[in-house]
């Protein structure tokens, strides 16, 4: 799994790609988390190269999410293909974090 | 790791005997994807075999007890696919636990219990059955999904 931060006018980009699967989740959950909740900025996180996403990624995003709430700083999420997005909706993801099409979409949802 | 295929009638055509080591999550994944993309299933189906996959075996590496084998069988029909996850641990079925409460905030959103939530929605049948007796005995849990 490949991770890559950024900070796009006071919010922080992340950009993840490969399988979001319970082996590459423990690899990168820590420094996901490291590099997005410390910062108490909004963040959007951009899943267009994410192929695969399984339970414990999901849980990832929402524990992120989460923690980031507590600073009172948004979260959503951009960019998922339809294999991907299918497992968001079926876990109800997306009755808590937005998820929308696009980068711009994603940074007005957070800076709203 | 060597699949086991047979054609004979009854018997599942992919069987992979596999050991209790999370590198099993992934082998059984490229196998049963090996097995079923000539067969002509989806590019959506096949996403929800991997994930019903991934969470069946990794849900059974984490909390299984005295769990030293694991067989995975996978079988297709032309309209759905037939997936069984066995083990030789002692008696646990995944599929008691309940659902997580639906949820609408992030504060009430579950941090587990989402694995198996996506197994039961992600699939049209799916059950489980503890087989055998005394040292033979295993849990089995058998899914279907829809090619569609």
């Amino acid at each position: 799994m490949d991770m890559q931060f950024t900070d796009v006018g006071g919010v922080t980009k992340a950009v993840l790609g490969g399988r979001l699967d319970s082996f590459s989740v423990g690899e990168v959950e820590t420094r996901f988390v490291a590099n997005i909740v410390p910062k108490e900025q909004p963040a959007v996180v951009d899943l267009s190269d994410v192929s695969f996403i399984a339970s414990l990624g999901i849980r990832m995003l929402i524990g992120t999410a989460r923690a980031l709430q507590r600073s009172n700083a948004r979260f959503a999420m951009f960019g998922a293909n339809d294999a991907v997005m299918e497992i968001i909706e079926t876990t109800s993801l997306t009755e808590i974090i937005p998820v929308v099409g696009t980068e711009a979409e994603a940074l007005a949802v957070v800076t709203a | 790791m060597k699949p086991d295929r047979t054609e004979a009638d009854g018997e599942p055509a992919l069987v992979l005997n596999l050991p209790n080591h999370p590198t099993v999550i992934e082998e059984s994944r490229v196998a049963v994807v090996g097995f079923l993309e000539p067969l002509g299933v989806g590019a959506r189906t096949m996403n929800r075999v991997e994930v019903v996959l991934e969470e069946l075996i990794s849900n059974l590496i984490r909390h299984g007890h005295e769990v030293s084998a694991i067989t995975v069988e996978a079988d297709y029909d032309g309209e759905s696919i037939d997936l069984v996850v066995e083990d030789d641990g002692l008696e646990f079925d995944p599929l008691a636990k309940p659902d997580p409460d639906p949820f609408t905030s992030l504060a009430e959103a579950p941090l587990g219990g989402l694995g198996i939530a996506l197994v039961r929605r992600l699939t049209c049948a799916a059950r489980y059955d503890r087989v055998g007796a005394g040292a033979a005995a295993r849990n089995r849990v058998s899914v279907t999904i829809t090619n569609r």
